[in-house]
């Protein structure tokens, strides 16, 4: 009889063993359970996002939607009760010496089991996955479908998805089978297996990446449902899981087979079986899990396709930082592609198309960058995908974007860490090393991770990250302990300092970078005068370069906003303009001065016609005796809409207050985009739609949104760049202008 | 000289380093026999039995079966072994027939063989029942079942007869001889009562702690004893006492009608019997005490060696 014969044979009569126990039934029931929870879901809550108007395939997304509770937690608990089961068929009564009676080759003993145990995973799987199908087409016939929804039911993706949930499923097998076949008890696999599962959650809580983890490379997959960005067939923890999978199979063959550990790896021909099986697993997992990066591309070059329900007829790539246009393409046939001749530092940029802000996509590139634009752009929404030699970092956390900070509470919300310099140094410390080794482990889930230098200026932002908030704490301390002056220099904070030179060219756009600088520049400056002044003071002794322009401008921006009027003002240009050698900086200056003193304090605020929900035209004039506090904002801006309920929070609560009103100044180019959401707002918030107005935006110095200004009864500027409302700030500033007539 | 079916030469194995489960064991098993292995527990029965099955594998090769290594033949001899190891075996959430099912389907045997093979072992009224349903008895018969159903040349069966009640054991045994008469079946069993085996077996092994301590044909074993004891009843048995202590050795008073004492071998019962009985004495029962049995006792406990 030949090996496959023999597998056959006891494959089948695997089959007559497990008739009653219910497994490929339990495999059915796992796999519809996450689609049916979503489906009741779907039933009791709206469409999660009814603006949704992208077009989309709708099995995809809900399948997508449920993935993650299937791969994190049913597929799994579905493996380890199948798993235990059919070990235990054969624990029980002398099941396995029985088999060992019989003419059976061990390896068809084994993988028989072992084959039962795959089938019954594909059946979770196509379980999951149509049974998520028919539910999302039973849905159909009960709700509304939003704008954009396809219904051609995705085959590839389901094959693709299938195959990709079977070779993760296939690993996590292995491993469960090899515990379940050694030991006897049906409690240990169990135990072991759902410790496994909440390790990993627990884990996976405290940022512990393990991508061996079969658990974490099923969530994985969960996750990523669309799978590779760049087309590959599986991600690259799929292909660990297959590997892994292959060589847990091997060894817990090998280890069944003999009996015993030491048996199975130490006598005989055994350890090279051993040596093989770890030298083919570790050469396999560096060569996978070894993160890659891309080379630098010849040409720097942008490439990429836009969808939209509106025509572009041209694309243009934008240094956010200066507001200049850095290039442009004509969209051919919904194509565009720029070629770009210029030196370009590794830097923010942002591609737009045809004078529409709202396509605006920020995004970092360098010079010899090819990059690929995948954009969809609808009824105001913008979303897209970048590949090319930018992937991971155009998917890396943006550069700010800081999770919750146990130092920054220490520094910012309490008073009580300020006789405490060594623990804040300490927490400082260890946060930062945390965000260090955070930064390093960023990967695509197709293994890439940043360039170099994108990983050394990340790596520099979170030093002055860092830094910024020891030079903030220390600053405070020194207000209520004038002899911390003296303080020696943690050496957590030495440590850091070194790693971040003071004369960094990359940096030069970066204002944490900045406010850094200048706070190592006057460290040691014990003067009377005030700090702004000891700051300038410093940078205009710098002796002249690009750096000390580029420091010298970002200090004077934020003394001209900060600045009490008129007078402080022009004494600021006339003390230190001259000190900018650099003329696109000193022009740009210039502006941005002029700029502030039209809308200065006590300036009349220009007169603008904007149309209310009626469609009838209201202008700022028309609120003349009244102060009047204004939200700039557009629906497609993240950030005014974050901004936006505390401004209504504010207005309800100003409501008694008659001297004031509440105004939310659309700029959006869709009017209808704007006015769905603008009539479900708060009444208390007068909602008015201006639209794309240039010489609203030029008159009022409008650089980005979402942006808050307060005019007063006369009709003049009283703040034209109010913090957020969300700052405790906001309320104070309109509660002190208009006479504690507004509650706080 | 006879064909062994069964052959091991110096077999050792160890679970742990300081005691040898089975030591130097020569198990030499003619064809055709049936051979009872005995021992008591712990003697390393099961332990024999389950490297004859090469559940634990034979690192030494040591153990020959059909007159090969066991090692060159596996899996494929258990075509021809019907094995039945630490009973019983068998899948209890499955009826009788489907246990006999899965054991047809990996041996490639014809269902209209199932049940014939519950006739036999007389399940065939219960087949389709559960085997969690079925007494002790029934399943000892059901795992006998599944080692007979593919009618094997030669029969493993440790302790086949464990559990059964005394009806059960002559079933058995019955089923048993008549295989090995009727189709030449050799069967190697296994158990730790000499009583329970001694009626049917051609052949004997006896191993205690290890090592094999006899090995031979019972009518080998029997003339081992060329002393037998025997116990009467009878009345006045102090008086025959003293009579018969001249002639006999080792007479001794056991009650007020009971006497013991040994005679030259088993065949001089008759004559002794006559002789009681011709000098008047009134004899109610003549009971071999000193048997296989005792020996087996003496044997197995270490008083021998």
């Amino acid at each position: 009889m030949g090996a496959f014969q023999n597998f056959v044979t006891a494959f089948k009569a695997e089959h007559i063993k497990k008739k009653g126990t219910g497994i490929y039934v339990l495999g059915l029931i796992f796999g519809a359970i996450a689609p049916i929870i979503g489906f009741i879901a779907l039933f009791f809550n709206p469409p999660l996002n009814t603006q949704n108007t992208f077009p989309f395939n709708l099995f995809e997304k809900f399948i997508s939607e449920f993935s993650p509770a299937f791969t994190g937690f049913f597929y799994p608990l579905a493996i380890i009760i199948c798993v235990s089961r059919i070990a235990q068929l054969d624990h029980r009564y002398g099941g396995w010496q029985l088999m060992e009676t019989q003419p059976l080759n061990k390896f068809s003993i084994y993988f028989s089991k072992f084959s039962v145990i795959l089938i019954h995973n594909l059946i979770t799987i196509f379980s999951f996955l149509l049974v998520g199908c028919a539910l999302v087409a039973i849905g159909t016939l009960f709700k509304e479908l939003s704008k954009g929804a396809e219904l051609s039911v995705p085959v590839v993706f389901i094959l693709q998805l299938s195959l990709r949930l079977f070779v993760v499923g296939l690993f996590f097998s292995a491993v469960q089978y090899l515990i379940a076949v050694l030991v006897p008890s049906f409690i240990w696999s169990i135990v072991i297996g759902f410790f496994g599962l909440l390790l990993s959650s627990v884990l996976a809580g405290f940022n512990i990446r393990m991508e061996w983890n079969p658990f974490t490379i099923m969530a994985k997959t969960g996750d990523f449902t669309p799978g590779s960005q760049l087309g590959h067939v599986m991600l690259y923890s799929e292909w660990v899981a297959v590997l892994l999978g292959l060589v847990f199979c091997a060894i817990g063959f090998q280890w069944y087979r003999y009996k015993s550990f030491k048996a199975a790896f130490f006598k005989k021909n055994c350890p090279v079986f051993a040596l093989a099986v770890v030298a083919i697993a570790s050469v396999g997992m560096y060569f996978m899990l070894k993160p890659l990066q891309y080379e630098a591309y010849p040409k720097t070059i942008i490439d990429g396709k836009i969808e939209s329900d509106r025509q572009f007829r041209v694309a243009f790539l934008m240094d956010p930082f200066t507001g200049d246009t850095l290039g442009k393409s004509l969209v051919n046939d919904k194509k565009f592609k720029l070629s770009m001749d210029r030196n370009m530092p590794l830097g923010t940029y942002e591609l737009y198309f045809q004078g529409d802000m709202s396509t605006g996509i920020q995004f970092v590139m360098s010079q010899n960058d090819s990059l690929y634009f995948d954009v969809k752009s609808f009824a105001n929404n913008t979303e897209s995908t970048i590949t090319g030699t930018r992937l991971a970092e155009n998917q890396a956390k943006a550069p700010g974007e800081f999770s919750w900070s146990m130092a920054e509470y220490m520094m910012t919300q309490s008073n009580e860490y300020l006789d405490k310099p060594g623990e804040v140094a300490e927490t400082i410390a260890s946060e930062w090393k945390e965000a260090i080794d955070e930064s390093a482990g960023n990967k695509t889930r197709d293994n890439y991770i940043p360039k170099d230098d994108f990983l050394s200026l990340d790596k520099k932002r979170i030093h002055l990250r860092y830094l910024n908030l020891w030079n903030a704490y220390m600053d405070k301390r020194k207000v209520v302990f004038p002899a911390a002056a003296k303080d020696k220099e943690p050496k957590e904070i030495t440590e850091i300092k070194k790693q971040m030179p003071l004369k960094d060219q990359t940096l030069l756009a970066d204002d944490s970078y900045m406010q850094y600088l200048i706070h190592e520049l006057t460290a040691k400056d014990t003067s009377d005068t005030d700090k702004n002044t000891r700051e300038l003071k410093a940078i205009s002794a710098l002796k002249p370069d690009a750096f000390k322009d580029r420091l010298l401008f970002a200090k004077m921006k934020q003394s001209l906003r900060e600045a009490s009027g008129s007078p402080e003002r022009a004494a600021l240009m006339a003390d230190y303009s001259k000190g900018i050698a650099d003329v696109k900086l000193g022009t740009l200056l210039t502006s941005f001065y002029t700029a502030q003193e039209r809308i200065a304090r006590g300036n009349p605020a220009p007169d603008f016609i904007a149309s209310d929900l009626d469609g009838k035209p209201v202008k700022l004039s028309d609120f003349k005796g009244k102060y009047v506090a204004i939200d700039v904002w557009a629906t497609w801006c993240g950030p005014c809409r974050m901004q936006s309920p505390f401004f209504e929070t504010k207005a309800i609560s100003s409501k008694k207050n008659k001297n004031i009103v509440f105004v939310a100044l659309s700029v959006d180019k869709d009017k209808g985009a704007w006015f769905l959401q603008a009539k479900t707002k708060s009444k208390s918030v007068k909602q008015l739609h201006i639209g794309l107005d240039d010489l609203f935006s030029k008159n009022y110095s409008v650089e980005s949104i979402p942006r808050f200004i307060l005019i007063d009864p006369n009709g003049n500027f009283v703040n034209s760049q109010l913090p957020p409302p969300s700052e405790a700030a906001f309320g104070l500033l309109l509660a002190k202008e208009t006479e504690s007539a507004v509650k706080s | 000289m006879p064909e062994n079916i069964i052959q091991t030469s110096g077999l050792n194995f160890r679970y742990s380093k300081k005691r040898p489960a089975i030591e130097n064991l020569n198990l030499n098993v003619p064809k055709g026999s049936i051979y009872g292995f005995l021992g008591p527990n712990g003697a390393g029965k099961s332990t024999t039995m389950r490297l004859l099955t090469g559940i634990i594998p034979d690192d030494s090769n040591a153990i020959s079966l059909f007159g090969k290594l066991i090692n060159e033949q596996m899996p494929d001899m258990f075509s021809r072994i019907g094995a039945l190891v630490e009973s019983p075996a068998l899948y209890l959430h499955l009826s009788g027939k489907d246990n006999l099912k899965y054991i047809a389907r990996i041996k490639g045997i014809s269902e209209s063989r199932i049940d014939e093979i519950l006739k036999i072992v007389e399940l065939y009224d219960a087949r389709n029942r559960k085997a969690k349903a079925y007494s002790l008895g029934m399943k000892q018969r059901l795992a006998i079942a599944m080692a007979l159903l593919s009618e094997p040349e030669l029969l493993l069966l440790d302790e086949p007869v464990n559990g059964l009640d005394p009806a059960g054991i002559v079933e058995i045994r019955m089923l048993l001889v008549k295989l090995n008469q009727e189709h030449g079946v050799s069967i190697f069993v296994s158990s730790h009562l000499l009583s329970e085996i001694e009626k049917m077996c051609t052949h004997i092994g006896i191993i205690a702690k290890g090592k094999l301590r006899f090995e031979g044909s019972m009518a080998q074993l029997s003339s081992q004893f060329s002393k037998c004891r025997v116990s009467l009843t009878l009345s006045d048995a102090a008086v025959w006492k003293d009579k018969l202590s001249g002639t006999y050795s080792e007479v001794e008073m056991i009650s007020a009608d009971k006497l013991s004492l040994l005679l030259p071998d088993k065949d001089s019962i008759p004559g002794f019997m006559q002789k009681l009985l011709s000098e008047g004495a009134k004899l109610y029962e003549v009971k071999i005490q000193d048997g296989l049995e005792e020996w087996f006792m003496e044997l197995t406990s270490g008083k021998i060696d």
